[in-house]
C-alpha cells in the first residue's frame, strides 16, 4: 500500500499539455458551466486578443474537446462552442491530477 | 497555496450578464416609476401594459447593448432549471399580489383592506429580494428595501388608501431611484464593455 504511494508520488500521472495551457484551461473552465457560449462571450470573459482565442480555439477542436459550430446571424457570422463528452473528461481528470499532484482534497 | 480553480466564481462571472448591465434594475425602475406616474391620473388600462413594456426594454437592451459587448451563452440544464423556477415563482408573486388587492378591495375594513398598498410593497419587495439571491446581485436587496419603504411610506403619506397622490409621489421617487440606479450600472457596463469589432 505505501509502495504504492511512493511510486505514484514518484510518478505522477502526466498532465494533459492541451489543458495545461492557462487560456486553454479558462477556455475550458468556462465552458464547463453553460451549455454553449459564443466566441464573443469568451472573448470578454478570457481577455485573449481575437487572434489569441482563434488559435486555442482551433487546438482545442483538433483535440476534440470542444465543438465549434458556425452560423449566419442577422447576416453576420457567429460561432458558438460547446465542451464535448472527452473536453469534459479531459478538464475533469486534468483537475483531479493536480489537486492529487498537489495533495489537496 | 490552493490550487483548486475557483468554479463557482468562474460560474458566477459566467451568468453575471443576468444582471451585470443594469438592465434588470431600469426594468423594475421603468415599471415602479410610471405605475406611479399613472397613479395621478385616473388609473387606467394602461397600467395592465406596464409589465410588458418593462420587459421589452430588458429584452431589447439584451439584444442591442449587453450581447454585442459580452457575447451570449446557452445555459447549463442546471441553470435553465434556476432560471425556470425563477420565472414561475415571480408569476406566482404577480398572481398573489393580485388576488391579495381583489381581496382587500372585497373585504371592507379588515387589516389587508387598510393596509391593502403596505402590502403589496411587501410581496413587491421580497420578490426583488429572491431575484437578487437568484441573480447573485447583492444591489437588489437595496432596491428591495427601497420598494417596501416607498409603498409602506406611500401609504402613512397618504393617510387613506384612496389618496393616490401621495402615495404615487412616494412610489415615483422610489422607481425612480432604481431607475437612475440601474442608468448608471448600465453606463458602466457600457464602459467596461466597448464592442468587440471582429467576430468569428
Amino acid at each position: 500500500m505505501a509502495t504504492d504511494e511512493n511510486q505514484e508520488a514518484a510518478n505522477p500521472p502526466p498532465l494533459d499539455r492541451v489543458v495545461h495551457e492557462p487560456a486553454r484551461l479558462k477556455i475550458l473552465a468556462y465552458l464547463s458551466v453553460v451549455e454553449s457560449a459564443d466566441f464573443v462571450f469568451l472573448l470578454s470573459r478570457t481577455g485573449l486578443t481575437y487572434g489569441n482565442l482563434s488559435s486555442h480555439m482551433s487546438k482545442l477542436e483538433e483535440a476534440g474537446y470542444i465543438e465549434v459550430e458556425k452560423e449566419i446571424k442577422d447576416k453576420r457570422p457567429h460561432t458558438m462552442l460547446s465542451l464535448t463528452d472527452q473536453g469534459r473528461t479531459a478538464f475533469d481528470a486534468y483537475r483531479q491530477n493536480m489537486l492529487d499532484l498537489l495533495g489537496e482534497d | 497555496m490552493s490550487y483548486e480553480l475557483d468554479m463557482k466564481e468562474i460560474e458566477r462571472q459566467a451568468y453575471m450578464s443576468y444582471s451585470e448591465d443594469g438592465l434588470v434594475d431600469i426594468a423594475i425602475g421603468f415599471v415602479i416609476m410610471a405605475w406611479g406616474l399613472l397613479l395621478l391620473k385616473e388609473p387606467s388600462g394602461v397600467i395592465a401594459l406596464l409589465g410588458p413594456l418593462g420587459m421589452g426594454i430588458w429584452y431589447l437592451g439584451k439584444r442591442f447593448i449587453t450581447i454585442p459587448r459580452i457575447g451570449t451563452i446557452e445555459p447549463s440544464p442546471k441553470m435553465e432549471r434556476r432560471l425556470r423556477n425563477l420565472a414561475i415563482f415571480l408569476l406566482l408573486l404577480g398572481l398573489m399580489a393580485l388576488a391579495g388587492i381583489l381581496i382587500s378591495r372585497m373585504v371592507s375594513s379588515s387589516f389587508t383592506a387598510d393596509h391593502s398598498l403596505g402590502i403589496l410593497g411587501l410581496v413587491l419587495a421580497a420578490g426583488v429580494a429572491v431575484l437578487a439571491y437568484l441573480l447573485n446581485a447583492s444591489r437588489l436587496y437595496v432596491y428591495a428595501v427601497i420598494l417596501f419603504v416607498a409603498f409602506a411610506g406611500g401609504e402613512i403619506l397618504a393617510g387613506s388608501v384612496t389618496n393616490f397622490d401621495a402615495f404615487a409621489s412616494s412610489v415615483i421617487i422610489g422607481g425612480g431611484l432604481i431607475l437612475t440606479s440601474g442608468i448608471v450600472v448600465l453606463l458602466r457596463f457600457v464602459r467596461k464593455y466597448p464592442r468587440p469589432e471582429l467576430e468569428a
